[in-house]
C-alpha cells in the first residue's frame, strides 16, 4: 500500500516528552511522607525541592481535618528544603499545600495529605 | 487544549521506504487532561492522565501518477494513485510514578521506579476522502509502553500492536530519546531564543 506513508500517524511519544522537562522547582520528597500515617501530630512538616528556592515567596500551608491551619505561618527556606513548624494537634488527615518560587524564577504549586494516627 | 499545524515535507525521504514526492499538511487538536483534582477516595486515580488528539491530513497533490514499463509485455503503464485526506485520531493513558511520589503516596520506592511514567497510546488513520484507490478502512496501532524520566534526558518506549490485517501483520516497536538541552547547555544551545538563560532543573534532585 504505496500511500500508506500518508496514513502513517507519528505515535505521541515525541509531544509526550516536553512534560516533564520544563525548569521548575519540584517537590521531590517530605516529612511526613506524601500520603503516609505517623503515630502522632509533627511538629513540624518539611518538604525537599528539586532546586533552590526563594524564601520570600516560598510558603506553606497545613490544615487538620477540620480544615483549620496549624501551621505557625512562617516558613524557614534554606537551599531547597522547607520547613514549617506545627502546633500540637490531634489525629485526622492533613492537608499540606506549597507554593515556591525556584531560583530561576519559575513559581509552582502543590499539595498532598498525610494521617496522624489512624 | 491547544492546536497545531504539522507539515510532511515531501521528496525529504526515501521512496523506497514510502516517503511521499508532496507535502503533507496536518492541522491538529490536542486535549489533555489529569486527575489531579479527584476526591481523597479516588487519590490513587490521580496520577492518571488522558491525552487525545485529532488532526486532518491533507496531502499537497490529490493524486500521483507512476509511468512505467509492463515487464511481460514491454508496454507503457500508468498507474494513478489518489491520495487520500486523512482523520489521524488517538490518544494516551498515562499513569505517572513521579505525580504518584510527590502528591499522593510516596511507597518508599527505589529513585529509579519513581522515575517510570506507564502508558498506553492509541494512533489511528481513517481515510476519508478521495479514497478512490485507499479505501476507508482505520488502521492504526495499540502502544502500550512506557517514559523513562532523567535529570538530563528521557527514554520512552513502546510496543505496536496492529489493531487489524490492514495496520500490519507483526508487533513492531518504537523507542525514543529525548534530550533537554536546556538542562545539558543552558547557555549555548538550550538558551532560550527571547530572554536570558535559566539555571538547569530536573523533575528530581541531582546527586
Amino acid at each position: 500500500m504505496r500511500n500508506s506513508a500518508i496514513v502513517l500517524a507519528i505515535p505521541l511519544l515525541v509531544l509526550l516528552a516536553t512534560g516533564e522537562a520544563s525548569a521548575h522547582a519540584f517537590l521531590d520528597h517530605a516529612e511526613p511522607r506524601v500520603g503516609n500515617t505517623v503515630a502522632a501530630a509533627p511538629r513540624e512538616v518539611t518538604l525537599w525541592f528539586t532546586q533552590k528556592l526563594e524564601p520570600a515567596f516560598s510558603t506553606i500551608t497545613v490544615t487538620n481535618s477540620a480544615g483549620q491551619r496549624v501551621d505557625t505561618g512562617k516558613a524557614r527556606v534554606s537551599g531547597s528544603q522547607m520547613t514549617i513548624a506545627v502546633r500540637p494537634g490531634g489525629a485526622g488527615t492533613y492537608h499540606v499545600t506549597w507554593r515556591v518560587l525556584s531560583v530561576d524564577t519559575h513559581t509552582t504549586d502543590g499539595s498532598f495529605s498525610f494521617q496522624v494516627g489512624k | 487544549m491547544s492546536v497545531g499545524l504539522s507539515v510532511e515535507w515531501g521528496r525529504t525521504g526515501a521512496q523506497s521506504v514510502g516517503a511521499e514526492q508532496f507535502n503533507v499538511y496536518t492541522p491538529t487538536l490536542y486535549v489533555g487532561k489529569g486527575f489531579g483534582d479527584l476526591p481523597d477516595t479516588l487519590s490513587w486515580i490521580r496520577p492518571v492522565a488522558i491525552t487525545g488528539q485529532v488532526g486532518y491530513a491533507i496531502p499537497g497533490r490529490r493524486s500521483t501518477t507512476t509511468f512505467g514499463v509492463d515487464p511481460d509485455t514491454g508496454d507503457p503503464t500508468i498507474d494513478t494513485e489518489f491520495n487520500p485526506r486523512v482523520l489521524n485520531w488517538g490518544g494516551t493513558v498515562q499513569y505517572s510514578m513521579p505525580y504518584l511520589k510527590s502528591a499522593v503516596y510516596d511507597l518508599g520506592l527505589p529513585d529509579f521506579i519513581n522515575r517510570f511514567i506507564p502508558l498506553v497510546e492509541a494512533t489511528m488513520q481513517t481515510p476519508v476522502s478521495n479514497t478512490f484507490t485507499s479505501g476507508t478502512m482505520t488502521t492504526g496501532t495499540i502502544n502500550p509502553g512506557f517514559l523513562w524520566v532523567g535529570n538530563t534526558f528521557q527514554v520512552g518506549v513502546e510496543a505496536l500492536i496492529p489493531i487489524n490485517r490492514q495496520s500490519g501483520t507483526n508487533v513492531g516497536v518504537i523507542a525514543q530519546l529525548h534530550f533537554y538541552l536546556d538542562d545539558i547547555d543552558p547557555r549555548g544551545i538550550g538558551k532560550p531564543i527571547f530572554g536570558p538563560a535559566v539555571q538547569p532543573a530536573s523533575p528530581f534532585p541531582r546527586n
